[in-house]
């Protein structure tokens, strides 16, 4: 979330702006590249522009935008020899299954996009129900709706990490930080909708594996304003832990604070937040034993660093959910390049499941879920826990997942 | 004994400024009978307002809270003057229409300006205290007293002031008001803005208390109309009481049982108040 | 020097004509007993010098200043106060909110209101609401003298009331006219009005049809234009 703040005015409008510029990139290259009339491959985006989960929307499109506008200048997409230059278009879903359904279709028959991205659960739902039966390939950050995902949708991809492939990696290091004695139990809060329940599902079958008890389980309404309510029934069970999944960084800080007010002491743990200027806004002297999953607050790697520089000269803002999907694009240029076709999408769906990248945002990235799922088609990427202590945020783990051997 | 005293502590604090921003509502229905449904984007603003003052500009808190309600006063006096003013008198729908426009420029553009990343107001006070084993924290202490004082400063001036005097009685019978000499065109951007004003309070405490978001208007608007049609259109005293048992409700029943059977009590008891008393508790006939 | 001078108003509901040119004068310190069968035109004419009905011909003049197209609470502030016909008193403020919510500094004052009517001294917290009808009526007048008119129009101000009440307005109107207050007055009760009014005026059919002293208002006449 570094340097996020100042030009978050800026933003949007950079957004746009360099949405023209990509879609204007293939005009502006230089002429070798198009001597040989480059083709174009086309990925649309439906994904929330507005509404209330517009700041997960704008930062995955903004990962397509910039790879974009990288793979291009860089001579594009090579395919049998041949070099393709990635489009990229996007509409808004607002968040809502009807508008992602029109989006998507939009992206498929009128601008005959091959590739689409979303973002968060109702836009997938929405999208899904037009790309399958067109066969077009998709990749989205979704956990819940695991019905949808599968040997019946081969050409949809789960970028993300769930809470559930996170929590191979945040919880050891709980353990290894709290000591395994003090975690014994724990308590869940999450959404009253779909996502919250999917999520519970995925915490329950997690802390099954780890032996952990569960306490409570809370599930509040979005209309909920106050979360002392929800926060004093959780801590009256006294868990050990508490798990915020999955719920935006403005309520997972309400929790935060609620819960510290209130005299709670245990760890507080959100794989969804990732993000951590909110959480240090709204609880301030409260944020304090807070672990934060695949955040990375602290780009240290060249490219990670290469990727927050031109996030912020392109955009004017970088945060780290953006950094999160910034390799989606980049697997996919991967997997054309290895099916040497950008037409024959089931062949790129089975070129992608097989990318590995070592080198990203996220550091190291494969597809995986094949037991648990039939499929390869789930993210699973090194894990960077960010921990916030007595006020300050800083990245205080980085492993793999130790995926159990039936994932 | 002490998780009732928590839930109580706790249901007064919401419902006090629950009531603040119904009493905002009820003020404007009251002295014009329109409906402004993007009384929770005046809620909205009021709390950026704030944080651009102390978190982007680092300005003290409380010079921030009066310079917001200022702002937002004054937006609602310019909005009342030139899109309300000529809906004076016409079909209520009219305002609703064009209210309903406002909730989505307002909260589509708060979004383009503001950003879609939830933000945090940093807290002006920190701490708190036990008090028979349910913890306070001054933040809540302080919120609840400048809401109550708030509704008791307004109580005031619409009985003791010359100006709130001209407001109840043009909210009665604004023709007889204007042949006595009032000029309601004046009272009418006066309550508006009043009400907006209230509105622009209520966000700063509660996004203080919790964070805030560019869409957070939409849900205090129905929490404030839920209030107000339980209290009864244009009492204060009603949008008081409304916000007291909705915040309690809200407390005490997703504290004990859960919030999906908080959110249908509250409901139910809305309800039961329109069957038994069909202008709200302290409602008038406006027929 | 007249105080109020309606020359030829004209003024419609809407698409149908309600005045025809209404004449009338009152000077400095006058009453005057505006009179006319149901329906002739004397509340229209009271509600086109108070702005409500705004006259679209001819003029109305108070105090020098033309006021014939201003607005309602213009014509308040220029001096004219209004007691309305049915009273109009704000029911969810008390006595004293009512008197004061609309008060203009000058002679006027709570005091002298309530030792004008020194009932509503008694009930000043009371809701106007709970006032009987004479009471409210004592409310509408102070109401009305708080803004400190130069001229007081009375629009059936007797109307439905007790006997004992009418009496007291009358000795309120007859004290406010020994004050020197110039008063417009409708009123249905000639054997009081006329002892009090120093000239009438008397419409028909939306325009003014006699103006004269109370002494010339013949029988005939008032039995041509009054009886029912």
């Amino acid at each position: 979330m570094k340097g996020s703040s100042k030009t978050l005015l800026l933003s949007r409008r950079h957004l746009l702006k360099s949405g023209a510029f990509a879609l204007a990139a293939p005009a502006i290259l230089p002429r070798s590249a198009f001597a040989q009339q480059a083709k174009t491959i086309r990925i649309g985006g439906a994904v929330p522009l507005s509404g209330p989960v517009a700041y997960w929307g704008h930062s995955t499109a903004q990962g397509f935008i910039d790879g974009a506008a990288v793979i291009n200048a860089a001579g594009g997409v090579m395919i049998g020899g041949e070099p393709h230059m990635i489009e990229v278009i996007n509409y808004d879903t607002k968040g809502e299954v009807a508008d992602s359904r029109a989006a998507t279709m939009r992206l498929v028959e009128q601008d005959k996009c091959k590739y689409v991205f979303s973002q968060a659960a109702a836009s997938t739902v929405g999208m899904l129900q037009v790309t399958e039966p067109a066969g077009v390939l998709s990749i989205v950050a979704c956990w819940g709706y695991l019905d949808l995902f599968g040997t019946k949708y081969p050409l949809h991809f789960r970028a993300e990490m769930s809470d559930y492939e996170q929590g191979f990696a945040y919880i050891p290091f709980m353990q290894e930080k709290f000591g395994k004695d003090a975690l014994k139990t724990a308590a869940f809060i999450g959404p009253n909708d779909q996502d919250g329940t999917d999520c519970h599902f995925s915490y329950k079958r997690l802390m099954d594996y780890y032996g952990i008890t569960q306490k409570a389980a809370e599930f509040y309404n979005w209309e909920d304003t106050d979360f002392y309510p929800i926060v004093a029934k959780t801590i009256a069970d006294k868990p050990d832990f508490i798990v915020t999944s999955p719920s935006p960084p403005g309520i997972t800080a309400s929790i935060i604070k609620a819960a510290r007010e209130l005299g709670y002491g245990g760890p507080i743990s959100s794989p969804a937040a990732s993000e951590t200027k909110t959480i240090l806004e709204v609880a301030g002297e409260h944020a304090d034993g807070v672990v934060l999953p695949v955040t990375n607050v602290e780009p240290s790697t060249d490219t990670q660093k290469a990727i927050e520089k031109r996030f912020l000269d392109r955009f004017g803002s970088f945060n780290a959910l953006a950094g999160n999907y910034s390799w989606w694009i980049y697997s996919l240029k991967a997997a054309w390049e290895k099916a040497g076709t950008a037409e024959d999408t089931k062949a790129v769906a089975e070129a992608l499941a097989q990318v590995e990248l070592d080198d990203t945002y996220v550091g190291k990235v494969k597809w995986g879920g094949e037991k648990s799922f039939g499929v390869a088609r789930q993210g699973i990427y090194d894990c960077y826990t960010t921990t916030i202590d007595k006020g300050v945020a800083k990245v205080e783990d980085i492993r793999f997942p130790a995926l159990p051997e039936d994932y | 004994m002490s998780d009732l005293l928590q839930m109580g502590l706790t249901g007064i604090n919401l419902g006090l400024m629950y009531g603040l921003i119904a009493i905002g509502l009820t003020l404007i229905f009251g002295v014009m009978r329109i409906i402004q449904y993007a009384h929770g984007e005046m809620f909205m603003l009021g709390a950026f307002v704030l944080y651009y003052w102390t978190a982007e500009f680092g300005l003290p808190y409380w010079p921030g809270v009066a310079v917001s309600a200022i702002i937002i006063f004054g937006l609602g006096a310019l909005l009342q003057v030139t899109l309300f003013r000529p809906l004076q008198g016409k079909n209520i729908l009219y305002s609703l229409a064009v209210s309903l426009g406002l909730v989505l420029i307002i909260s589509g553009s708060g979004q383009l300006i503001f950003g879609t990343i939830t933000k945090g107001i940093p807290s002006a006070v920190t701490g708190g205290v036990l008090i028979g084993g349910a913890y306070l924290s001054y933040e809540r202490i302080v919120i609840s007293s400048v809401s109550i004082a708030l509704i008791v400063g307004l109580w005031a001036f619409l009985r003791l002031s010359v100006t709130g005097l001209a407001i109840r009685a043009v909210a009665e019978d604004p023709d007889t008001a204007a042949l006595q000499g009032i000029q309601t065109k004046r009272i009418h951007w006066i309550a508006f803005g009043l009400g907006s004003a209230l509105a622009a309070i209520a966000g700063c405490m509660m996004g203080s208390l919790l964070s805030i978001v560019p869409t957070m208007g939409f849900l205090a608007t129905i929490k404030a109309f839920m209030i107000v049609i339980m209290g009864g259109l244009g009492s204060v005293i009603g949008a008081l009481v409304g916000g007291l048992i909705l915040g309690m409700i809200d407390s005490v029943v997703t504290t004990t049982i859960s919030g999906d059977i908080a959110l249908i009590l509250s409901f139910v008891v809305i309800f039961l108040i329109l069957v038994f008393r069909p202008a709200g508790l302290f409602g008038q006939n406006w027929e | 020097m007249s105080l109020l001078t309606v020359s030829g108003i004209e003024s419609w509901y809407g698409a149908s004509q309600a005045l025809f040119g209404v004449d009338l004068t009152v000077g400095e310190g006058e009453v005057v007993a505006l009179m006319g069968r149901n329906g002739m035109g004397k509340t229209t004419t009271i509600r086109s010098i108070c702005g409500l009905t705004p006259a679209r011909k001819g003029r109305i003049v108070f105090s020098g200043s033309d006021i014939t197209h201003q607005k309602s609470f213009r014509i308040a502030r220029a001096g004219i106060g209004l007691v309305p016909e049915g009273r109009r008193c704000f029911a969810n403020l008390d006595v004293s909110e009512n008197l004061v919510a609309t008060a203009r500094p000058g002679q006027w004052t709570l005091d002298a209101v309530i030792e004008l009517f020194p009932r509503l001294g008694e009930r000043l917290s009371q809701s106007a609401a709970t006032l009987s009808g004479g009471e409210q009526q004592m409310l509408a007048i102070g109401r009305a003298l708080m803004t400190n008119p130069r001229l007081l129009i009375l629009d059936e101000a007797t109307e439905g009331l007790a006997p004992v009440v009418r009496d007291d307005i009358w000795r309120a109107v007859r004290s406010l006219k020994q004050s020197g207050l110039s008063i417009l007055v409708v009123d249905k009760t000639l054997s009081e009005l006329m002892p009090v009014a120093d000239s009438c005026v008397v419409l028909e059919k939306g325009s003014t049809a006699w103006t004269g002293s109370p002494a010339d208002l013949t029988a005939e006449l008032q039995d041509r234009y009054l009886g029912v």
